[in-house]
């Protein structure tokens, strides 16, 4: 096993990255080798479904699938030995369609196929031993001692960064957006990046081409969400409980989040949001829901507290999931599309009636709390319309600067610097937040500047699209670029999602963005160095020199 | 997150009585409709998420262990009063908060008393004297009762129909109320001072005075009480109404090292300062409730030199192993602390 993904991976002075029997995150030692053989396999799909591409032969199926796969490696999703599997020689039986349908269109043409790349040539072995033999031919890190630190931390940026984008891909086909360009690029990419390049320029120009794709991803999940769910709006959400039967619905799948508010209306239960799912009570057609009472609890990394004492099931439409043996709800937890623990029930199609049916048979709350509500929901429209206020005042000196701080949330100590900076930012200072990095401040009173709330939760971690739109709404009014704005980007990260959106904003430019708590344990001080003179990219201090340095921009 | 705690236990709110406009009453009940068992006189701890922090406050019962089914208090609006105010705002039936076990000793049973019953109380502090009265009514002791409440004006009086009924059903209960300002020539006028306390009291022996309010008044009532030369030991006032005078100290003078292992804090403790003032700035998670050594929430266990002012309940192995209520301790030593 090797895995250095995620923030929390093991760092020890012989060596960082996850490498005995189980990973920080639970993951076993054989589904981690297992995901290591499925991204290999599903590389060499993408190696054909990119030359088919030159044939003009594209099969929608396997576009959707590839990424959907990718994102089941990504933290925090997939622990289950099968499954992997399963999509591992889904995989290959797709690239053998494809191989086949190339190779009969070269003939055809008169050409003669490419030499395949090695993933391309990959054969998966028949059974479960064969399989985890394969791992170390395969892993994530593979020829590492052909190559210096740099080139293989500059791979694992890219392999992780795209992971993340593929993620984004899935969210946005269940909202029904596709792009062809933007599975070309990724199917290129993908492919590419099992040939093991060391070629230090052609890697870093790959990680910003990672970031640019991605932002075309962000674009597009924002238009399939706006497109089904009308634009957020500012909403008063309750985080508090409400006597009666509940359901819990976590991760990022907003469709999932309706279809169960649809199938619950009517039973007297009611649906509470956890974690990424929070923004879900800004969109139009999901907040219309009376029964969509409140939502609960804070981050993934409080989970086995928090959903141990929540009497009702819990549905996961995606990451994070860590182990439900731990609070003891494993018979409570169900798992939807690439989420999937041992032994957790796993819902496939759209009919929730198993979810509701353990529902009723629990006892809800026993009584509600004082409600507390807080505001979310400002997307990209209501930024927008939010956006002259916000510049009259900046005009009048009562805005002095913005800050976006978001990302990942997690349980290290050092994340106390999240909590810490936003209560020390100035009065007259506009934060703006996103993703579950927000659970560390957002239950808190932040005041208003002239009636315009000074935090500003701006949705999920794509939801940085916004935050995009807002400062470029704002550097065009004033007449300068994103960098020369009164705006700092403090961000926290965990796992590859946030790498990808980190990549985004350097491919855009923007510049001196500070991440924390920690440096990816892939990245080496070389590569850290470099990142730093290329885009002032740092790390946090401490809270009270940062700030004053970000201030005095 | 509904509370899993055994220290806390969510009380539903079954009823909120509007006192006068800046106070209510609320009325609470067990989950499963347990009984109450509490001495009259005692206090809630209750826990409330104020803008995402928690916050502990204590409240005296206004009710009586007689009628063991329900529980009252009284909260009045005071001016920065974060979680008073915010109770008063948003508290309404049908919502649960959690709460302490019943606690205090501020009681009929915990001190020296006699038949002849002075249940002196400004504002809010009438709470606790309220239900002393009851209980001594509702189980027929043998006492009299002079129950003397200072308000403001009429509107301010808290629970004033209640008092009104006692005082016409039962001959064992005599109310004066001294307003600030009234017409009524039923009411005393002016503050309590020394004349009013010689003409409420003029004969103050064998008397027992039970008092609660505002620390100025309680003050008030303790001076005038001496210089009448009342039998000391038999004067009684609530002590949970703590000054919080902790962060002119910190400033001031030398401090020590602590560590909580536990937590993996490092912090300093100021001379003069609580220990436990000093736990929640490091962001150890202790529970200061009562904050004034009664209630036993933030007790922990110490290794250092301590100066300590109350143990109340504490037990004796508890004292032998080195816990202390981080309230009522400071610090002379550097100091290892566990919760």
């Amino acid at each position: 096993m090797f895995c250095i993904q995620c923030e929390q991976t093991i760092r020890t002075p012989a060596g960082d990255g996850c490498s005995y029997s189980q990973g920080m995150c639970g993951k076993t030692e054989e589904v981690s080798d297992l995901q290591d053989v499925l991204i290999y396999a599903l590389q060499g799909t993408s190696f054909y479904a990119e030359k088919a591409r030159e044939f003009d032969i594209i099969n929608a199926e396997i576009d959707a699938f590839v990424p959907k796969a990718f994102f089941a490696t990504l933290t925090n999703v997939n622990f289950e030995a099968d499954r992997i599997v399963g999509y591992a020689r889904l995989a290959q039986s797709y690239r053998d369609q494809l191989k086949q349908k190339y190779e009969v269109a070269c003939l055809l043409a008169g050409q003669q196929p490419v030499e395949p790349s090695a993933a391309a040539k990959f054969e998966l072995a028949n059974d479960h031993l064969g399989l985890l033999s394969q791992a170390s031919s395969v892993a994530v890190n593979r020829g590492k001692e052909l190559v210096n630190e740099d080139i293989m931390g500059l791979r694992l940026l890219c392999l992780y960064g795209l992971k993340g984008a593929a993620a984004y891909m899935e969210h946005a086909y269940i909202l029904g957006q596709t792009d062809e360009q933007v599975s070309a690029e990724f199917h290129q990419i993908f492919a590419w990046l099992a040939t093991d390049s060391d070629d230090l320029a052609e890697l870093l120009e790959t990680s910003m081409a990672i970031g640019t794709l991605n932002y075309k991803i962000m674009e597009m999940l924002d238009l399939g969400e706006t497109t089904k769910f009308g634009h957020p709006q500012p909403s008063q959400v309750n985080v508090k409980s409400v006597a009666g039967k509940a359901i819990l619905v976590s991760g990022h799948d907003l469709c999932d989040l309706e279809m169960i508010l649809k199938q619950t209306e009517g039973t007297g239960i009611n649906v509470y949001t956890n974690g990424e799912m929070l923004p879900a009570h800004g969109y139009p057609e999901l907040k219309k829901y009376t029964h969509l009472v409140a939502n609960y609890g804070s981050a993934w990394q409080n989970q086995q507290k928090e959903f141990a004492s929540f009497p009702g099931p819990i549905v996961m439409t995606s990451n994070c999931l860590i182990d439900p043996n731990v609070g003891d709800y494993a018979d409570r937890i169900f798992t939807r599309s690439i989420v999937g623990w041992p032994g957790v029930a796993h819902i496939e199609g759209n009919d929730f009636s198993e979810v509701i049916k353990c529902a009723q048979a629990m006892e809800g709350f026993k009584y509600s709390e004082i409600p507390h509500e807080i505001t979310v929901g400002f997307g990209r429209n209501a930024l927008m319309n939010a956006a002259p206020a916000v510049i009259e005042q900046v005009k009048a000196g009562n805005i002095r600067h913005f800050f976006l701080v978001g990302g990942c949330d997690g349980d290290k100590e050092e994340r106390s610097y999240y909590t810490d900076l936003t209560k020390a930012i100035p009065q007259d200072c506009l934060i703006l937040t996103l993703a579950c990095g927000k659970f560390k401040f957002n239950k808190l009173n932040f005041g208003e500047i002239n009636g315009i709330p000074r935090l500003l939760d701006v949705g999920q971690c794509n939801d940085s699209y916004s935050a995009i739109q807002l400062a470029l709404a704002l550097a065009e009014e004033f007449e300068c670029g994103v960098n020369d704005l009164p705006l700092s980007l403090v961000l926290s990260w965990f796992e590859q999602k946030a790498i990808v959106v980190l990549l985004t904003l350097l491919s855009l430019g923007v510049k001196n963005i500070r991440v924390g708590p920690s440096k990816p344990a892939f990245l080496t001080d070389n590569l850290l160095n470099v990142l730093n003179q290329q885009f002032g990219l740092t790390l946090i201090t401490d809270v009270e020199s940062d700030l004053e340095t970000m201030l005095a921009k | 997150m509904q509370t899993e705690s055994s220290t806390f236990e969510p009380l539903v709110c079954i009823k909120r009585i509007d006192e006068t406009a800046d106070s209510a009453t609320f009325e609470f009940k067990k989950l499963d409709d347990g009984l109450f068992e509490y001495k009259a006189g005692q206090f809630l701890t209750f826990e409330v998420d104020v803008a995402g922090e928690l916050e502990y406050r204590a409240y005296s019962l206004s009710s009586t262990p007689s009628q063991p089914e329900s529980v009252a208090v009284t909260i009045k609006r005071v001016l920065g009063g974060k979680v008073s105010n915010y109770l008063l705002d948003h508290l309404q039936a049908g919502i649960a908060l959690p709460a302490m076990a019943p606690a205090g000793v501020f009681t009929l049973q915990d001190n020296p008393t006699t038949s002849e019953l002075l249940l002196m109380s400004a504002g809010s502090g009438i709470t606790p004297c309220m239900s002393m009265a009851r209980w001594l009514l509702d189980t027929k002791q043998a006492v009299n009762i002079h129950f003397i409440y200072s308000a403001r004006s009429e509107d301010d009086v808290i629970m004033a129909n209640s008092l009104i009924a006692l005082n016409e059903q039962y001959d064992n209960f005599r109310l004066t109320r001294i307003l600030e300002q009234t017409n009524n020539t039923d009411d005393m006028q002016g503050i309590l001072d020394a004349p009013l306390f010689e003409k409420l009291i003029p004969d103050n022996r064998g008397r027992t005075i039970f008092t609660c309010g505002p620390a100025p008044y309680m003050q008030a009532v303790e001076l005038l009480a001496e210089q009448s030369g009342f039998d000391m030991d038999l004067f009684h006032k609530e002590s949970f109404v703590a000054l919080d005078n902790s962060k002119e100290l910190v400033a001031s003078g030398v401090s020590y090292q602590a560590v909580a292992p536990q937590y993996g804090k490092s912090f300093k403790v100021a001379e003069n300062q609580s220990l436990l003032d000093a736990l929640e700035a490091a962001g150890v998670p202790v529970i200061g409730a009562c904050r004034s050594g009664v209630c036993g929430a933030c007790k922990c266990k110490v290794t250092g030199e301590i100066e300590t002012t109350s143990q109340a309940t504490l037990t004796a192995e508890q004292i032998a192993q080195g816990y202390v209520l981080s309230c009522s301790s400071k610090a002379y030593s550097d100091l290892v602390v566990e919760l």
